[in-house]
C-alpha cells in the first residue's frame, strides 16, 4: 500500500536538498568560469578566488541539512518510521519549500554575485572583502528560509 | 584607543646632510613621510636612478632563482616563512661593502645562463635533425644522390602510405611510357612513405613531372652523409652538447656560497629603491635639504638629538592637523585585538575621524567566529596551527596578525564547541556507542544541544546581535561626546536602544515563552523608545511639521532597518548547524563500513573538506557581521594608513641596536 504521508515528506526533502543543490551547483559553476578566466593571467590568485566561489555552495548545506532534519524527525535515519497522515506529510512538504525555492533562487543569484566579484578583484585585488560582502548579503535571505523551514519541521507534530 | 600619538616633524638642513639624514631615517623605520612641497623649493627626480636600481634587482632575483634552481634548493613552505637572518645595522652596512663582489657573481651566473639557453637551442634543433633522418634510416646511399651515368634518382616523401607497387601503379596511370621506372619504398607510415625512385636518365624530366603530380616532395636540405651516419654523427653532437650543458651547470652550481649574497644584495637594492623614492618627497633649495611627514610622540627627541647633534640640522615638531585626511593613522594593539587590524583594514583604513574599532570588535569577531564554527575540535586543530605558526614559522608582520587571529578563533570555538558538544561532530558519542559497545551515548553539551534546541539557540543569538549592535550605537554615541556633540551622543543612541529592547521582548515572545512582567516592561520600552525617537530625531528640522514627520520617518527606519539587523544574526545558528550537522553525517558514513581503517580514512577526509568549506563559511560571515552591522553604525574609515619609511626586507631582519 502507498503510504502517500511518507512519500510526501521524502518528497518535500528531496526537493530542498534537490533544488538548493541545483542553484549551488549552478552558482558555484558560475564563479568557476569566471575564476578560471582570472586564474589563466593571474595564478597568484587563486586563494581569493576558491573564497568567492565557494560562497554560493552554503544553499546546497542548507538543504542537505533541511532533508537530514526532516528524515531524522520521520525516523527515516534509523529506528522505526512513523506512520505519516497524508495531512502531515503534506505538511512536511510545505515546510521545506521555503529552502527548496530560496536556496535554487538565492545560490544562481549569489553565484552572480560572486562572478562579478571576480571581475571586481581582477582589477583591484584589494577589494576582495568587499566583493566577499557584496555576495554575502544575498544569503541572508537563504539563511531566513532555512530557519523557516527548520522551525516549521521541528514543530510539526506527530 | 590604540591609536598612536603622531607629531607632525619638518627637518632642514645643509644639502650635503641629505644622505645621511636619509639613511637615518630608513634606518629608524618610524617616520610616515609626507610630501614637502613650497614655492621656490627644487624637487627631485629620482625615476630614473630607482629605474636602475630595479632592473639591477630584476636581475639579481633571477640569478637566485636560476642557483635555486640549479642547485635544487627545494624550499617547502615552512623554510619559505623562515629563512630570514637577523643581523645588526652596523653589519648590514658591513654587508652592503661586499656587494660589488654579488654584482659580479650575478652577472657571472647571468652569462652563464645564456650560454646554457644557446647550448639548449643547439641541443633542441639537433635532436629535430635526428627525428627527421630516422625514417631514412635504412637507406644506403647518401642523401645528396641525384644521378649516376646513365639515371636519375629521386629522393623524397608522399604525404601517404604507399607500396612500392603502389607507387609503381600512379606512376603509370599518369604516363605508360614510365614502364622502367624502378621504385622502393624506404619506410611508411600512416600519412608518410619514404621512398626512391630511379629512372633512366632520358625519361628524368616526364619522371619529375609525374612525380610533381603525384605529391611527391624531394627531401629538402639533404646532406652529403649516408643517414645512418648522420644519426651517428648527430648523437655524438648531442652527447658533446649535454656534456657542456652539465658543465655549465656544474659552474652555476659553484656559485651556491654566494647565495646569501645575492639575496642579501636583492634587499638591498630594494632598499636603495624605497629610499630614493622617498627622495622625491623631500625638497631643496641651492644649499638646503628639507624633508617632512609624521612620527610617533614617543620618538620625537630622539630624532631631534640625531638631526641637530650629528646632522646639525633644525628640527620642528608639532600637533599634526587631525582635519588634514593625508595625516595617517598608526594603530597599536595587544595579540588580542591586534588580530583583526587585518579584517577592518581591508574593510576601510582607520580615519583620524575614528576610534580605533579593533579593541571592542575582536571580541565580538572571536565570539562569533567561535558561535559559527561551533567545534571544539576543529578550534583545537587552529590553536596547535597558530602554535606551530608562532613557533617554527616565525610569523611576522599581517601573517602575525592572521596567527593571532587563528589563534583566538580557535579558543572561541573551543568554548562553543564544549557548549554545545561538538567535538570533530558527535565523534565521541558515535565512536561509543559503535566501537565501545555503549547502549546509549553519553552527552557532552555543557550548555545544550543546537540541533535540538535550535529555536532557544537562535533566541539568543538574536540576542548576541543585539549586544553586538548596541556596542556599534555606543562606540557612536563615544565618538560623539568626545566631538562634544552631547545632544546627539545621547538622542542618537538612547531612544533607539530603549526601542530596540522592547522589540526584542515582544518579538522574542513568538519563539519562547516570556513571563508576562517582562513583556509589560517590554511593551512599555516599546512605546517609550518610539516616543522618544519620534520627538528627538527630526530635532535638525526647521519647523514642528517637518520635526514630527521626521521623527516618523525615523522610527519607521529604526524599525525596519534593526529588524533586518537583527534577523541577520540568524546566520550565527544556521552556520554553527552546518558545522555540526554535516560532521555528525560524515562520522554516521565513516561507522557504516564497520571498519576501524575505513573509519580512519573517510573521518580524515570528510572532516578535512567539512573545515575547509566551514572556515571559509565562517570568516566570510563574521566578517559581513562586522562590516554591515556593526561598522554601519559609527564607522567612517577611509583613513590613510601609516606607511613608515624603512628597510623592507624579504631575507633580512635587521635588529635594532640601541
Amino acid at each position: 500500500m502507498l503510504n502517500s504521508g511518507l512519500f510526501l515528506a521524502v518528497l518535500g526533502a528531496a526537493l530542498a536538498v534537490g533544488l538548493s543543490g541545483v542553484g549551488s551547483a549552478k552558482g558555484v559553476g558560475l564563479v568557476g568560469e569566471a575564476g578560471a578566466g582570472l586564474l589563466s593571467q593571474e595564478p597568484k590568485m587563486f586563494s581569493k578566488v576558491l573564497i568567492l566561489q565557494i560562497l554560493p555552495g552554503t544553499q546546497g548545506l542548507y538543504g542537505f541539512i533541511i532533508a537530514l532534519m526532516m528524515f531524522n524527525k520521520i525516523g527515516l535515519l534509523g529506528g522505526s518510521i512513523a506512520e505519516l497522515t497524508s495531512a502531515q506529510g503534506l505538511s512536511f512538504l510545505a515546510a521545506s519549500l521555503p529552502m527548496a525555492i530560496t536556496g535554487f533562487f538565492s545560490a544562481v543569484y549569489q553565484g552572480r554575485v560572486a562572478a562579478s566579484g571576480i571581475s571586481l578583484i581582477a582589477k583591484q585585488p584589494t577589494q576582495t572583502s568587499r566583493a566577499m560582502t557584496l555576495s554575502a548579503l544575498v544569503e541572508t535571505y537563504a539563511v531566513l528560509t532555512f530557519l523557516v523551514s527548520l522551525i516549521a519541521i521541528s514543530n510539526i507534530a506527530l | 584607543m590604540a591609536k598612536v600619538r603622531l607629531v607632525r616633524f619638518e627637518i632642514a638642513s645643509l644639502l650635503n646632510e641629505s644622505k645621511g639624514i636619509m639613511e637615518h631615517l630608513q634606518k629608524c623605520g618610524y617616520a610616515h613621510l609626507d610630501n614637502t612641497q613650497q614655492d621656490g623649493l627644487l624637487k627631485y627626480d629620482t625615476e630614473k636612478i630607482v629605474h636602475g636600481y630595479e632592473l639591477e634587482r630584476e636581475n639579481v632575483d633571477e640569478a637566485v632563482s636560476l642557483l635555486e634552481k640549479t642547485c635544487e634548493i627545494k624550499k617547502g613552505l615552512i623554510e619559505s616563512f623562515t629563512d630570514y637572518k637577523t643581523v645588526s645595522y652596523d653589519r648590514y652596512k658591513a654587508l652592503s661593502e661586499k656587494n660589488d663582489n654579488a654584482y659580479k657573481v650575478c652577472g657571472e651566473i647571468l652569462q652563464l645562463e645564456k650560454e646554457k639557453q644557446e647550448l639548449y637551442c643547439s641541443l633542441a634543433a639537433k635532436k629535430q635533425l635526428i627525428e627527421q633522418i630516422l625514417p631514412w634510416q635504412k637507406l644506403d646511399i647518401v642523401m645528396v644522390s641525384k644521378r649516376t651515368l646513365s639515371s636519375r634518382i629521386f629522393i623524397g616523401t608522399f604525404n601517404k602510405n604507399l607500396t612500392d607497387e603502389g607507387i609503381r601503379e600512379l606512376i603509370l596511370k599518369e604516363n605508360e611510357a614510365l614502364d622502367g621506372v624502378a621504385v622502393e619504398v624506404i619506410s611508411s607510415e600512416k600519412l608518410f612513405t619514404c621512398a626512391v625512385i630511379v629512372c633512366h636518365s632520358s625519361l628524368a624530366a616526364e619522371t619529375e613531372r609525374v612525380l610533381h603530380t603525384l605529391g611527391f616532395a624531394l627531401v629538402e636540405n639533404p646532406l652529403p652523409k649516408l643517414p645512418t651516419k648522420i644519426i651517428e654523427d648527430t648523437n655524438e653532437e648531442i652527447r658533446d652538447l649535454e656534456y657542456r650543458l652539465s658543465e655549465l651547470k656544474r659552474q652555476t652550481a659553484g656559485y651556491i656560497e654566494f647565495y646569501e649574497e645575492l639575496r642579501f644584495l636583492s634587499d638591498w637594492l630594494t632598499a636603495q629603491i624605497d629610499k630614493y623614492k622617498a627622495v622625491e618627497l623631500a625638497a631643496s633649495s641651492e644649499r638646503a635639504f628639507f624633508i617632512s611627514g609624521y612620527i610617533p610622540e614617543k620618538e620625537t627627541d630622539e630624532l631631534r638629538f640625531v638631526i641637530e647633534n650629528k646632522f646639525n640640522g633644525h628640527f620642528e615638531a608639532s600637533a599634526p592637523d587631525y582635519d588634514d585626511p593625508e595625516v595617517p593613522v598608526l594603530i597599536e594593539n595587544g595579540s588580542f585585538a591586534s588580530g583583526v587590524e587585518g579584517i577592518t583594514e581591508m574593510y576601510s583604513p582607520v580615519s583620524n575621524r575614528d576610534i580605533d574599532p579593533n579593541p571592542v570588535m575582536a571580541f565580538f569577531y572571536y565570539a562569533f567566529f567561535g558561535l559559527m564554527l561551533s567545534d571544539a575540535g576543529y578550534g583545537i586543530l587552529m590553536v596547535l596551527f597558530a602554535i606551530f605558526a608562532e613557533k617554527k614559522l616565525k610569523a611576522r608582520g599581517s601573517f602575525k596578525k592572521t596567527v593571532n587571529m587563528a589563534f583566538y578563533s580557535g579558543i572561541s570555538s573551543i568554548i562553543f564547541g564544549a557548549l554545545f558538544g561538538g567535538w570533530f561532530g558527535d565523534l565521541v558519542p558515535v565512536v561509543c556507542t559503535t566501537f565501545l559497545g555503549f547502549e546509549t551515548a553519553p552527552d557532552l553539551a555543557l550548555w545544550l544541544d543546537p540541533v535540538t534546541n535550535s529555536i532557544t539557540l537562535l533566541v539568543y543569538c538574536l540576542g548576541f546581535g543585539i549586544i553586538h549592535l548596541f556596542a556599534g550605537l555606543l562606540l557612536n554615541g563615544y565618538k560623539l561626546i568626545k566631538s562634544k556633540n552631547y545632544t546627539a551622543a545621547v538622542f542618537d543612541t538612547l531612544p533607539t536602544m530603549i526601542f530596540v529592547c522592547g522589540f526584542a521582548v515582544f518579538g522574542a515572545a513568538f519563539l519562547i515563552e516570556i513571563p508576562p512582567a517582562v513583556k509589560t516592561v517590554g511593551n512599555y520600552l516599546l512605546a517609550v523608545g518610539a516616543a522618544l525617537i519620534v520627538l528627538t530625531a527630526g530635532r535638525s528640522a526647521k519647523n514642528i511639521i517637518g520635526k514630527f514627520g521626521a521623527g516618523l520617518y525615523a522610527l519607521y527606519n529604526t524599525a525596519s532597518g534593526y529588524l533586518g539587523d537583527i534577523l541577520s544574526y540568524s546566520r550565527l545558528l544556521a552556520l554553527g548547524l552546518v558545522t555540526g550537522v554535516i560532521a555528525s553525517s560524515i562520522n554516521l558514513m565513516a561507522t557504516m563500513p564497520g571498519n576501524i581503517v575505513l573509519f580512519v580514512l573517510i573521518f580524515i577526509v570528510g572532516h578535512t573538506i567539512n573545515i575547509a568549506i566551514n572556515l571559509i563559511g565562517t570568516y566570510v560571515h563574521t566578517n559581513r557581521l562586522q562590516y554591515v552591522e556593526f561598522f554601519s553604525k559609527f564607522y567612517e574609515g577611509e583613513g590613510k594608513v601609516f606607511t613608515p619609511f624603512r628597510i623592507n626586507s624579504k631575507h633580512i631582519i635587521i635588529k635594532e641596536d640601541k
